[in-house]
Order: C-alpha cells, then structure tokens, then sequence
C-alpha cells in the first residue's frame, strides 16, 4: 500500500451514538428571497453553480422566488447551510440560513 | 459582446471597440460602491451574530478577490484592428458575470434599491444617472455572459 492509499478502518465515529446525536443535531433551511435586482436568468444560473442542479430544477425554484417572494433551497446541516449561504451573497443574491423547528 | 467560438470550454468574445473600451474601464475602476453589510438569518441572537461577522468577513475577501481578478480580465482584452477580443475559461467567465452583477447590485443600492426600473432618467440627479448608467452598462455585459451559457 502506497503512502496516498487509505486504509478503511472502521470509525468509532459510525456508532450508534454518534447516529443519535447527527439525528438530534439542528438543520438549517436555506432560504432565497426576492429582490427587484437580480435577473431571473442570472438567479438560475447561480442556482445551478452553486448547488449542481438541472437547469429545470434551478429554474423551479428561481421561478418560486420570483413569484412567492422566497424559496427554500436545501435543509442542511449548520455548517453546510452557512456554506451555501456564503456562497449565494457572493453572487450577491439575499439568502438566509433559518432553523429548521 | 458576440461569442465567436467555443474551444473545449474556452469561448473567445469579439467584442466592439467601445464595448472593448467601456469593459476596461468597468473592470480597471471596480468595485465602484461600498459592500452593504449582509443578513445571515432573519433570528437575531449570539449565534447568528457571530455567523454574520464571518460571512461578512468572507465577502470582504471575496470582494478583494474579484478586484484581482477584474484587473486580471482587464489586462486580457485584446485589441485588434476595429474590435477588441477576449478569451475567457469557465472559471474567468463565473468571476466576470460576479463582477458585473456586483457592480449592478452595487448601483441599485446606491440609488436608493428601487422597486421598479420604469424611471424617467431626466428626473434623475447627475450623480443618479451616472449610477443608472453604470447599471445599464453591467447589465448588458452580464445578459451577453449569461446568453452564451445557455
């Protein structure tokens, strides 16, 4: 085995507990939300980069923005969600990332 | 802008000589306004407040990276005779239609983030029409970008 191989061992971090405490650990909406700024094409462009949706996924959602005034985007996990939250202000669209009740 | 051709993912923009000139000069003066702070989350307590620095943090850097990078694109506009050409990578295409965006956000912001864009620019004060320029001006570098995506 090479310096770069792995070995597969099994993680502690795979127990039952830790399954529990991933079960009880908060998650996070992303959410969208409308602006008379940013173009609808643009928005699903962003969509698609920044989550590797479809085109028609992307567009569903941009779509719910434009005419609901925000669309949920993913559940994720905190640190995920923040991820993806600074990933769309960098493409200067307004997200926010809301406990999931 | 007009997409002369695509050479694995490559894409090789003609553009007018005052398409050309005006593309420089977005690129070599950005960022032309201030970063708004941002909002992470519409709870407000310890958590989210220490979220928020980071995120705001984080725009802060990207906003310097996009400078560099706008600079970078700057100095790849390549004039020939009449027209001007420019040669953009995926990646280099992604930060050009962010810097354009930022600099069309950046403008709404600064004249006052109206909810329509049906104004009469007559009515508009020098500094507003000059915002209201620069919006137009990104606007139509980043529809070209997006277009030649699709």
């Amino acid at each position: 085995m090479s310096v770069l191989e792995v070995e597969t061992v099994p993680s502690p971090a795979t127990g039952q507990e830790t399954r529990a405490e991933d079960e009880l650990a908060p998650t996070f909406y992303v959410i969208c939300w409308n602006d008379p700024v940013n173009i609808m094409s643009y928005v699903t462009h962003v969509f698609m980069k920044v989550f590797g949706w479809n085109r028609e996924k992307a567009q569903k959602h941009m779509m719910e923005v434009h005419e609901k005034g925000k669309s949920v985007l993913v559940r994720e996990s905190a640190e995920k969600a923040e991820f993806y939250v600074h990933q769309l202000h960098m493409y200067k669209l307004q997200a926010t990332m809301e406990r999931a009740e | 802008m007009k997409l002369l051709k695509t050479v694995e993912e490559v894409r090789l923009y003609e553009l007018t000589a005052q398409e050309g000139s005006l593309l420089m000069q977005l690129l070599r003066h950005f960022p032309f306004s201030g970063l708004k702070p941002a909002t992470i989350s519409q709870r407000r307590d310890e958590q989210t407040a220490e979220r928020e620095l980071l995120l705001n943090e984080s725009l802060k850097q990207h906003r310097e990276e996009l400078k560099r990078a706008a600079a970078a694109i700057a100095a790849r506009i390549t004039p020939s005779r009449r027209s001007y050409s420019l040669e953009l990578d995926p990646a280099n295409r992604e930060v050009l239609m962010q810097i354009m965006n930022d600099i069309r956000v950046g403008a709404w912001q600064a004249l006052g983030e109206p909810e329509t864009f049906e104004v009469d620019p007559s009515q508009l004060s020098s500094n507003e029409q000059a915002q209201w320029q620069l919006m137009h001006l990104a606007d139509f570098f980043e529809v070209g970008l997006i277009e030649s995506e699709s």
